[in-house]
């Protein structure tokens, strides 16, 4: 759906994980991350993530954009789009604005879908319209 | 006015034609000034701090990135410009600022083409380039979040400024350092490196064998230790052909 795209986001990881590498804790990064090794703890970024196939994510994630083709035991919340290989395992909630499932991919927990833009517009209106109490 | 400073290797006789070349063409340039030779008596830290008292407004260290290393811990935090006039092997970072040899230094100083860039801080010592340890026993904690540990063998490299062509890009003006694990997997046939990148402005790196960082592969540093970056901390003359 969107690899092209994606692949051109991963041009430039501002951070990899490599497989020999274990990650413990809180990771939050500013731009795009691709993980190869094992995190525990939690994962964070503004940017894009990529999961490789060797990957174990042990932790919340929380990324603007998605590929996964690794294992990821938690909750998923991505801001725009998430896809899943046909190698991706995925044990825990998932909340995306749109999803690309392959077939073979194992997704065991609830999937939200969510339109963090439409949410956010009907609050800036609804800000608007609320009257303004003067004393 | 200034300070040239002569390495203590560079009073060995096989470098003695290479010393009068560098003093003649800078004279031929004009930008003669105080030479000033390290010696057995007399370190490279004790005539920096001497010649404090004059003002000096460059110092230019002649030697490799020992003497580079040198100079930048005896500098303190004075603001005085450095330059660099390599002679001899182990001279990575004289290179990625664009200097390729003796002769092309001097031109280097006399265009005198000035640019600022952080230095890495390990414990109370500065470095240009990066410092390097086993990965064995090591374990980094970056800006106190999350530990990062290598499984295998390989190096672990906090690099402010990458001297090596092949390696990641790394700027000095950016303000991060770029921690690159790599661990090598040993084949039947042929061995692989599996390589890690993440950008930091702070760890602490501690080595449960007791291993040593090297820095600027000049200097040994004890673990554990904390790594920092020094915005802005250093004013040095470089090349057209500078890597950053």
């Amino acid at each position: 759906m969107f690899k092209k795209q994606e692949a051109d986001n991963f041009k430039e990881a501002e951070t990899i994980i490599g497989p020999s590498v274990k990650v413990e804790g809180d990771f939050v990064g500013q731009g795009n991350i691709i993980v190869d090794g094992v995190i525990k703890g939690s994962v964070t970024t503004n940017g894009n993530l990529r999961v490789g196939e060797q990957a174990k994510i042990t932790a919340v994630v929380t990324a603007a954009n998605a590929l996964i083709s690794g294992e990821i035991h938690g909750n998923v919340t991505i801001k725009g789009d998430l896809e899943l290989t046909e190698n991706a395992k995925i044990f825990g909630d998932v909340e995306t604005k749109s999803i690309c499932v392959a077939r073979g991919a194992i997704l065991n927990g609830k999937c939200a879908m969510t339109n963090n833009e439409i949410k956010d517009n009907k609050k800036q209106s609804l800000e608007k319209t609320e009257p303004e109490i003067r004393l | 006015m200034h300070i040239y400073i002569f390495d203590y290797f560079l009073n060995q006789k096989s470098h003695e034609a290479v010393v009068a070349k560098i003093e003649t063409r800078l004279t031929d340039l004009g930008l003669n000034g105080k030479n000033c030779h390290v010696g057995p008596l007399k370190s490279l830290k004790s005539i920096v701090k001497e010649e404090f008292k004059n003002n000096p407004k460059t110092i230019v260290a002649i030697g490799n990135n020992a003497t580079l290393n040198q100079l930048i811990n005896a500098l303190e935090e004075n603001d005085i410009t450095v330059g660099i006039i390599p002679v001899g092997d182990n001279n990575s970072i004289a290179q990625s600022f664009g200097i390729e040899d003796e002769e092309r230094a001097c031109n280097v100083l006399s265009a005198r083409l000035v640019e600022t860039i952080s230095l890495g801080k390990i414990n109370e010592q500065y470095f240009i380039a990066a410092a390097q340890i086993a990965n064995k026993e090591t374990i980094l904690e970056i800006n106190g979040k999350y530990t990062v540990e290598p499984t295998g063998p390989g190096l672990t490299k906090i690099i402010n400024l990458n001297a090596d062509a092949s390696g990641p890009k790394s700027s000095p003006q950016d303000g991060l350092l770029e921690i690159v694990v790599s661990v090598t997997k040993k084949g039947l046939i042929s061995s692989s490196t599996d390589v890690s990148f993440i950008q930091t402005s702070r760890l602490i790196a501690n080595n449960l064998a007791h291993k040593n960082f090297l820095i600027d592969n000049a200097a040994e540093v004890a673990t554990p230790a904390e790594i920092t970056v020094v915005k802005g901390g250093l004013k040095v003359i470089v090349g057209k052909e500078r890597v950053f």
